[in-house]
C-alpha cells in the first residue's frame, strides 16, 4: 500500500489506515475498522476546509493507540502550515479519536472540519476475495449519533458515532465549524462504536477514554504488567534484549480473549488479519512461551478444550476428540457460506493438544486442569486412532471431506503444493506427513506419563506405551529412506514414501520418535548444504523438483519451525548445532529491529548478507514472535525434572554473558544463567565447544 | 409438537452422566418461543451429572431463540454456533456454556453441504 499502513488493536478489533490516520477502503485496499472478522467503518477522511492533510509523523504510542501529527495542504509543499492538527487514537469495542486543531497566526480563523464516514459492513473473508454483500444498509442520524447498520435476514451489524464537540451530522458524516482564535485551540473527541446482535453483545462505548494512555480498568492486563511478570533477560548482546523486549511487547498485543475464555487471553495467529483462536498457532506459540508467559498455555487449553469437536461434520470437518483449527465470527461463516463457525480442518492440532497439556503441567505443576482436562485429552487420544487413522495402516492422515471451502493441507505446511516428491510431483489423498507420525508419538508417551501420575489409570498408561512404541518401530521402518539417509516427508495414498527431504524431519527429532541409530543422518541433512542455508533451516531441501527459495513451503525458513528443530536437536544431544540455529535466526532477528517475519527467503546467506523477507499480511505472527522465547530456552537448556528446573546452557560465543532471571514455574522462580562458548563460524563450519552454565534457585 | 426438543431433554434427564459436560457446574436455561408463548427449559449441572426441569428461575447462561429453530439444532438440521453468529441465539451471562451446551446436539442430518457460488477458498494473506 503506498501511504504506508497504520496498525492498531485490541484482541480482534483492529484499525488499518494510511498514515494521516484516514481511511479509504477499496476491494484492493484492505484498510478500516475491523472487529469479530467484520469491517464496521470502510471511510473515515478528515478535511479541513475542503482540504485533505498531509502527515508530518505518526508515533504508535502503544499496540492499541496512534497518533498523528498533520498540516493541511497536500504535496511536497505545505501550502498551508498555519494549522497543525493531531489525532491520537485508541481502539477497543470500536475506536476513540481526539481531534485537536492549533492556529499558529496571530489572527483568528473560521474552519469548516468534515469527517467523512462509511461502512461496507464486509466479511473479512470477503475483503480477501472481493465478494459482493447479499444483505440491506441502513443510515440514519438519531440524537445526535450517526447511525451506519448492516442486516441480512437476523444478522445485524451497527456502528455508532458521535462527537463530543457540537456537529452537524448527516448521513455520510460529521461537520464542525470552528472559529480559532489566535493561538488557541480546539478539539473533540469522536467515537466510534461496534455493536452485534447476538454473540458478542452490545457494546455502549469504546473501552478507551479521553486520558490517552489509560484503559478503563476492565482492560486487565496492562502491557507493563505483562512485561514486569515475564522473567527479566540480562544479556552482553544487546540486540538479544530487544529481540526479547520486541517479542514480550508483540505476545501482549496478540493476546486474544474470546467470549468463551472468560476475561482471559490465548495468543491468536497474526496481526491483523489473523486475530482469532487457531488449534495449531494457539498451541505452538503457547509451548514457546511455556517458560515465560504460561498463562497463555492454560488458556488456550481450557478455551480449545471447550470447542473440542463432539460430532461428524463434513461441512466442518469435525469429529469427536478433534481440535479445532479456526474460529470466526463474520458473516460468512455465520451463514455457512464458510465453515469456520468452528472450521477443524487439522490433523496436527489434536495430537499436540496433549502434548500442551503434558508440557504445561512439567512446567507449572497444575495438576488440578490436567484433572479437568482428562476427558478432553482421553478423547484428543481417541481421535488419533479411531478418526484419523484415514488409511487404517496405523498412521495419521488427512483428506478433506469439505472439498469446496475446507483445506486441502491439514498440517502446518498447508499451501497447496507443499507435499511433494523428490521429481515435484503432487501425491493423492489422504497424505500421512511424517511429523504427524512424531506428535501422534509424543501424544501418547505425554498421555501415559498423565494417565500415570495424574489420571492415575496406569492400565491406560501401559497400553498407551505399548502402542507409542509399536508406532515408534513402524515408522522408522516404513518412512526411512535408507538410501538418502532421512525420513520421506509423507506416505501416499498407496502407503507409498513421498521422498523429497524437507525440515519436517526436524520436527521428528523434537517428537522423539526418531531411533537413535538414525538421529545422526538427520541431523547432518539438517545442517547440510541442502536444507541449511546460513540462517536457518530451509522448509524444503535445494535441489528438490519443487524448492523455490521464495517459494511459501518450498525453501523459505520459517523461525517457528526452526525454534522446534533447535528443541529437537537438543533433545537428541546436540547442542551445538541447536545453537548454531539459535545464533542465525537470532542474527536474523536483529536485521528486523527484533520481529521475526513469519518467513524469509531460503537463499544462501553468503549470497544475500540480509535474510530476504517473504511477502506476508501478517506481522507479527504469533510463533514467529515465540521464536526467540523457545531459543532462549534450548540455549539455556531449560528442562523441567520433577520439582526442579534443570539449565544446561549451550550458547553461542557472540552471545556472552547471558541471564534469564525469574523464570516460573513449580519450582516458584528460578534464574538461569550461562556464558556464550558454541563457535558459530560466518558459514560453512560446524559448530565446536560447549557452554557451561548454571542455575540457581531464587 | 416439539418432539426432537423433547426428546433431547428426556435423554439428558435420565440421569446418566454427560461427559461433554464432565468439568461443568453450572445452570443452563433455554427460553423457547413460539406464537408468543415462551417454554422454559433448566438443565442443573453438576460435573457432567444433569438434571433437567421447566423451571424459569435465573441461571448462569440464558439462552433465547425460537423453538422452531431449536426443534432444527436438536435434530442436526441446523448448527447453533453459527445460527448465534447470525443473532437467532440470544445469550445472557456466561458464553462458554452455550459452548459446552451446543456439544449435544447430535451430528448433521438431512442438511445439505452448503456450497456457496461466492466462495473462492483462499486462505493467510
Amino acid at each position: 500500500m503506498a501511504g504506508g499502513v497504520v496498525r492498531i488493536l485490541d484482541g480482534n478489533t483492529f484499525v488499518v489506515c494510511d498514515e494521516r490516520g484516514d481511511i479509504e477502503a477499496s476491494p484492493t485496499e484492505p484498510t478500516g475498522l475491523f472487529s469479530f472478522d467484520m469491517r464496521f467503518i470502510s471511510s473515515w477522511v478528515l478535511t479541513i476546509n475542503g482540504q485533505r492533510l498531509n502527515s508530518l509523523s505518526v508515533d504508535d504510542l502503544q499496540y492499541f493507540q496512534s497518533r498523528f501529527f498533520l498540516v493541511p495542504g497536500t504535496g511536497t509543499v505545505y501550502i498551508d502550515a498555519k494549522l497543525s492538527v493531531i489525532r491520537e487514537r485508541a481502539v477497543g469495542n470500536g475506536f476513540h479519536e481526539e481531534l485537536t486543531i492549533l492556529n499558529h497566526l496571530d489572527e483568528p480563523v473560521d474552519l469548516e472540519v468534515r469527517v467523512d464516514a462509511a461502512s461496507d459492513f464486509a466479511d473479512l473473508f470477503e475483503v480477501k476475495d472481493a465478494l459482493k454483500k447479499l444483505g440491506t444498509y441502513a443510515t440514519r442520524v438519531e440524537d445526535g449519533k450517526l447511525h451506519l447498520a448492516y442486516q441480512r435476514e437476523t444478522f445485524q451489524r451497527e456502528t455508532v458515532i458521535s462527537a463530543s464537540a457540537p456537529a452537524t451530522l448527516d448521513e455520510r458524516g460529521l461537520t464542525f465549524n470552528v472559529r480559532l482564535e489566535p493561538h488557541a485551540t480546539w478539539t473533540t473527541d469522536l467515537d466510534v462504536v461496534t455493536s452485534e446482535a447476538g454473540a458478542g453483545g452490545t457494546y455502549a462505548r469504546p473501552k478507551y477514554e479521553r486520558g490517552r494512555k489509560r484503559a478503563r480498568p476492565n482492560m486487565e492486563h496492562s502491557l507493563e504488567k505483562w512485561i514486569a511478570d515475564a522473567p527479566r533477560l540480562e544479556c552482553d548482546l544487546g540486540s538479544l534484549k530487544s529481540t526479547y523486549r520486541r517479542s514480550l511487547v508483540d505476545l501482549a498485543a496478540l493476546r486474544f480473549s474470546p467470549p468463551v475464555a472468560g476475561g482471559n487471553s490465548l495468543p491468536a495467529a497474526g496481526l491483523p488479519w489473523f486475530m482469532t483462536m487457531f488449534g495449531r498457532d494457539s498451541i505452538f506459540t503457547s509451548l514457546q512461551t511455556l517458560p515465560f508467559t504460561p498463562e497463555l498455555a492454560a488458556t488456550t487449553l481450557r478455551a480449545l478444550g471447550d470447542w473440542q469437536g463432539s460430532r461428524r461434520d463434513d461441512f466442518r470437518d469435525e469429529d469427536p476428540g478433534r481440535i479445532l483449527h479456526e474460529m470466526r465470527y463474520g458473516e460468512m461463516a455465520a451463514f455457512e457460506e464458510r465453515p469456520h463457525s468452528p472450521y477443524y480442518g487439522a490433523v496436527d492440532a489434536t495430537p499436540l493438544y496433549v502434548v500442551l497439556l503434558d508440557e504445561y503441567e512439567r512446567w507449572t505443576g497444575d495438576r488440578k486442569l490436567v484433572r479437568d482436562l482428562e476427558f478432553e485429552a482421553r478423547a484428543a487420544l481417541n481421535w488419533i486412532d479411531e478418526y484419523a487413522d484415514l488409511m487404517g495402516n496405523g498412521y495419521i492422515s488427512y483428506k478433506r471431506r469439505n472439498e469446496t471451502t475446507g483445506l486441502e493441507n491439514q498440517s502446518w505446511k498447508d499451501s497447496w503444493n507443499s507435499i511433494a516428491y523428490s521429481d515435484g510431483r503432487l501425491p493423492d489423498f489422504p497424505r500421512a506427513t511424517c511429523e504427524l507420525q512424531g506428535y501422534a508419538y509424543d501424544a501418547k508417551v505425554r498421555g501415559a506419563r498423565l494417565a500415570r501420575h495424574v489420571w492415575n489409570d496406569p492400565p491406560y498408561a501401559e497400553r498407551l506405551e505399548r502402542e507409542a512404541a509399536d508406532l515408534k518401530r513402524r515408522f522408522n521402518r516404513d518412512f526411512w529412506l535408507p538410501d538418502r539417509g532421512y525420513f520421506a516427508l509423507a506416505l501416499d495414498a498407496d502407503g507409498s514414501q513421498v521422498d523429497a527431504l524437507a525440515s519436517n524431519i526436524g520436527l521428528l527429532l523434537w517428537s522423539g520418535v526418531v531411533d537413535p541409530t538414525k538421529a545422526k543422518s538427520v541431523v547432518a541433512h539438517l545442517m547440510g548444504p541442502r536444507l541449511y542455508s546460513g540462517w536457518g533451516v530451509r522448509t524444503m531441501a535445494e535441489g528438490e523438483g519443487r524448492y523455490n527459495p521464495i517459494g511459501y513451503h518450498l525453501g523459505t525458513v520459517w523461525p517457528f519451525d526452526n525454534s522446534f528443530i533447535a528443541w529437537g536437536l537438543r533433545r537428541y544431544g546436540y547442542k551445538d548445532e541447536a545453537a548454531r540455529i539459535a545464533s542465525d535466526i537470532l542474527d536474523a532477528a536483529v536485521l528486523f529491529d527484533g520481529r521475526l517475519p513469519e518467513a524469509f527467503g531460503g537463499y544462501e546467506r553468503s549470497l544475500t548478507k540480509y535474510p530476504v523477507q517473504y511477502p506476508t499480511a501478517c506481522s507479527p505472527q504469533a510463533w514467529s514472535t515465540g521464536a526467540p522465547l523457545l531459543l532462549l530456552r534450548t540455549m539455556l537448556g531449560l528442562e523441567p525434572i520433577g520439582d526442579h528446573l534443570i539449565v544446561d546452557p549451550a550458547l553461542p560465543a557472540s552471545i556472552g554473558h547471558l541471564e534469564l532471571l525469574d523464570i516460573p514455574g513449580r519450582w516458584g522462580r528460578i534464574d538461569a544463567f550461562g556464558r556464550g562458548r558454541v563457535v558459530v563460524e560466518a558459514r560453512g563450519a560446524t559448530p565446536r565447544k560447549s557452554a557451561r552454565g548454571t542455575g540457581r534457585k531464587g | 409438537m416439539a418432539d426432537a426438543t423433547t426428546r433431547f431433554f428426556e435423554r439428558l434427564g435420565r440421569g446418566e452422566p454427560e461427559p461433554l459436560l464432565g468439568r461443568t457446574t453450572a445452570s443452563v436455561r433455554l427460553d423457547l418461543e413460539s406464537d408468543g408463548q415462551t417454554e422454559h427449559w433448566r438443565l442443573d449441572v453438576r460435573r457432567g451429572a444433569v438434571a433437567v426441569s421447566r423451571g424459569a428461575g435465573p441461571a448462569d447462561c440464558v439462552i433465547r431463540t425460537d423453538a422452531a429453530l431449536f426443534e432444527d439444532l436438536a435434530s442436526g438440521r441446523a448448527n447453533a454456533m453459527a445460527a448465534t453468529l447470525r443473532g437467532q441465539l440470544v445469550l445472557e451471562g456466561n458464553p462458554a456454556l452455550l459452548v459446552r451446551f451446543q456439544r449435544l446436539f447430535p451430528a448433521p442430518t438431512g442438511r445439505t453441504m452448503k456450497a456457496s457460488a461466492r466462495t473462492v477458498g483462499r486462505r493467510r494473506g
